[in-house]
């Protein structure tokens, strides 16, 4: 279950940044751009995740406080 | 199947067995009903919205079962049934302990996430009982034979010291 602890706490970590509004960094320029692409495709999932996971916590706070 | 002994079961499979069986033959070899992880999320959140499922999944949740562990077994079923894959079963578990974890909110059960989130200190009823029945079975009575001096013509005479 470690794994998934793991995951936990890195979609925990994902929503507490964007419930802060923290502002992704810059990318990289010349030099120091990575040379591989970043996964793009994995971001996504992760923020469809963290956006249902929000929602979810969202509609049951509204459901307990009435 | 039934001629086999426990030791056969657990043979490795040979290599190569699963060529033997239909391609296609088995749910989790054919592609998966829901690609996307935004599908699959949804899927579990209907599933797991239905009036049944709620009964069942708060029925698992009163045994103490830790919510990662019901997900993570939710999600394998997805998989052999050829719901999804793995990699988006994977990615969803998030989304399906917070619904479990609403289900048991909304109806007042207790709950684990994961297996060392609870009081440590408390010590399981079946560690409990295993225990007792462990120290019950091995109790040996001791015998504790009354010191009674012997008197009469029978009795032992007491060895003297000898002298050196």
């Amino acid at each position: 279950m470690q794994h998934i602890k793991n995951y936990m706490n890195k979609i925990e970590a994902l929503i507490s940044a964007k419930e802060k509004g923290a502002k992704k960094t810059k990318e990289a320029k010349g030099l120091l751009a990575p040379t591989k692409p970043s996964t793009a495709k994995q971001q996504t999932e992760l923020d469809v995740i963290v956006t249902f996971v929000q929602s979810i916590r969202q509609s049951r706070e509204e459901m307990k406080n009435g | 199947m039934a001629d086999l002994s426990p030791i056969d079961v657990i043979k490795p499979a040979p290599p190569g067995i699963s060529w033997t069986d239909e391609p296609r033959g088995t749910p989790w070899t054919t592609p998966p009903k829901l690609v996307q992880v935004n599908d699959v999320a949804q899927g579990y959140i209907t599933n797991l919205s239905s009036a049944s499922m709620i009964n069942n999944s708060l029925d698992a949740i009163e045994t103490g079962v830790p919510l990662a562990a019901l997900a993570n077994a939710m999600m394998l079923g997805g998989v052999a049934a050829g719901i999804h894959t793995i990699d988006a079963g994977i990615l969803v578990i998030p989304v399906i302990i917070e619904m479990l974890k609403t289900t048991a909110e909304l109806h007042g059960v207790k709950y684990k996430v994961f297996e060392d989130d609870g009081d440590s200190s408390v010590v399981p009823d079946r560690v409990v009982r295993q225990a007792i029945k462990k120290a019950s079975s091995n109790v040996v009575e001791e015998v504790v034979e009354p010191n009674i001096e012997v008197a009469g013509l029978m009795a032992r005479k007491p060895k003297k010291m000898e002298s050196m």
